[in-house]
């Protein structure tokens, strides 16, 4: 008898029927992005991916997560770390699965409402073949977009700048003028008129005019901000700049010295003696003092724009 | 379609075939499956390797077909002898019945079989005693 391990490809393509199944049978939407879907859509090139991404219609977010949770999957824990962006997922784990199941109620850079959003994007779906079994997934021009938000987000990274130009160079060769169409759609329907920029005016497509909608510029200068510069330090700064001013004196003490327990989910290669503690944490103070100008200027430029938009208001 | 049994995997008429609701990642010499009918989520999907024989066993099941045609087709992948590998054959399949990967149907009189391999009854029974343990199709619940 020889043995066998589930490999990690193997796991992430098994996942996407499960997860499709599991859906199915407790009467929720989802719909796949990313990963082995973006690769049948010859969206993005081949590699393993690390994780199956499926984004379930908000309402039944808590259903779908109670069904994957009856069958062995559980939420990993998350470090406690301020974010720029709102959550947009949870990560499901099983002790017996070499992958992850990313459930998205939302996706970072559509910014329009969420249940809107998903009705779009479902309005707009396709079917895509995965580990013999077909499953509900993103349009081509659809996924296109998440693909492209997704390396815009963090387009300072070397993987994420080469998959948004092999994006736009898949889409350059073969992009129809309905799907042109579909994506200024997209951009004004979702709420990705201005972080999609990049990819409509690489297509020579105008983008639409952004709602005039105060969430709407809130969550926008939170993607900016996530764009420019996603420090730790400027978490701190984004966080310290939302609360109110009486908040603010603990908020920046506990910058300074985070938790044990919480400092160790950050930073889980870090040991476990004191000494090693107290060395990681003067490392962070070096890298922290190091990113502050950075993350100064990019909470300086936000200060303007929201004064700008009229959305600074005192918090008192 | 009819519950299996021991009983049925013995008619001649019988038609093995994969059950529906089967995800499966195949390479080659080894397949990656998973069960996903409504039982199967009762109770955590796992995904099953069936590498070797049993890989083959399951290529071959991509059609439905009787008992005695998967192991003439079997016999005839692998080189083996059709005596060895009826028992093999028929114990690997009631385990897959069990997982629920597999399941049998019972043609019609009207409908025609598709087997021209039916082995003696004879041949059959003294088959059992002649089937190593190395024989037996590779599978590993993962």
């Amino acid at each position: 008898m020889e043995t066998s391990h589930l490999t990690l490809a193997d796991a992430v393509h098994l996942a996407h029927p499960l997860a499709a199944r599991i859906a199915d049978e407790n009467g929720c939407r989802v719909l796949f992005i990313k990963g082995p879907v973006a690769e049948a859509l010859c969206l993005r090139p081949h590699r393993v991916s690390q994780d199956v991404d499926v984004w379930v219609e908000p309402d039944k977010y808590p259903i779908f997560i109670s069904a994957l949770s009856a069958v062995g999957w559980r939420p990993r824990p998350l470090p406690d770390a301020p974010r720029i962006l709102t959550m947009h997922s949870t990560t499901m784990i099983h002790e017996r699965w070499p992958c992850d199941i990313d459930v998205h109620y939302m996706y970072p850079g559509l910014l329009a409402d969420r249940r809107a959003v998903f009705d779009d994007l479902w309005a707009h779906r396709t079917s895509v073949e995965v580990a013999g079994w077909l499953v509900p997934a993103c349009g081509r021009v659809d996924s296109a977009a998440i693909i492209a938000l997704h390396a815009l987000r963090d387009i300072q990274v070397e993987r994420n700048r080469y998959e948004f130009d092999y994006l736009l160079d898949a889409l350059r060769r073969s992009v129809t003028d309905d799907e042109r169409r579909r994506l200024a759609q997209l951009a004004r329907v979702c709420g990705a008129s201005q972080t999609l920029a990049p990819l409509l005016h690489a297509l020579n497509i105008d983008p639409p005019e952004p709602p005039d909608d105060p969430e709407y510029v809130e969550r926008w200068l939170a993607w900016e901000v996530r764009r420019k510069d996603n420090s730790g330090t400027s978490r701190w700064i984004q966080l310290v700049r939302r609360a109110p001013w009486h908040q603010r004196p603990l908020i920046l003490w506990r910058a300074a010295f985070l938790p044990a327990s919480s400092f160790q989910a950050l930073h889980p290669d870090v040991g476990a003696r004191q000494t090693d503690l107290w060395r990681a944490r003067v490392q962070r103070f070096g890298r922290g003092a190091a990113a502050l100008p950075k993350a100064t200027r990019t909470a300086w430029q936000v200060y303007h724009r929201e004064r700008r938009t009229g959305r600074r208001e005192d918090n008192t | 379609m009819t519950a299996p049994s021991a009983a049925v995997t013995n008619e001649s008429s019988v038609l093995w075939r994969r059950a529906e609701d089967i995800a499966a990642v195949v390479h080659p010499g080894h397949t990656v499956v998973l069960g996903l009918r409504t039982h199967h989520l009762l109770d955590e999907p796992r995904p099953l390797v069936l590498a070797g024989s049993a890989h083959t066993i399951w290529s071959v099941l991509e059609q439905p077909m009787t008992t005695a045609s998967l192991v003439h087709s079997v016999a005839e992948e692998t080189g083996a002898d059709a005596d060895d590998l009826t028992s093999v054959i028929t114990d690997f399949l009631g385990r897959l019945v069990e997982l629920g990967l597999v399941c049998t149907d019972v043609p019609t009189s009207d409908e025609p079989l598709a087997d021209h391999h039916e082995m003696p009854t004879d041949a059959r029974s003294r088959r059992i005693a002649r089937v190593s343990r190395e024989q037996r199709p590779d599978t590993t619940v993962l």
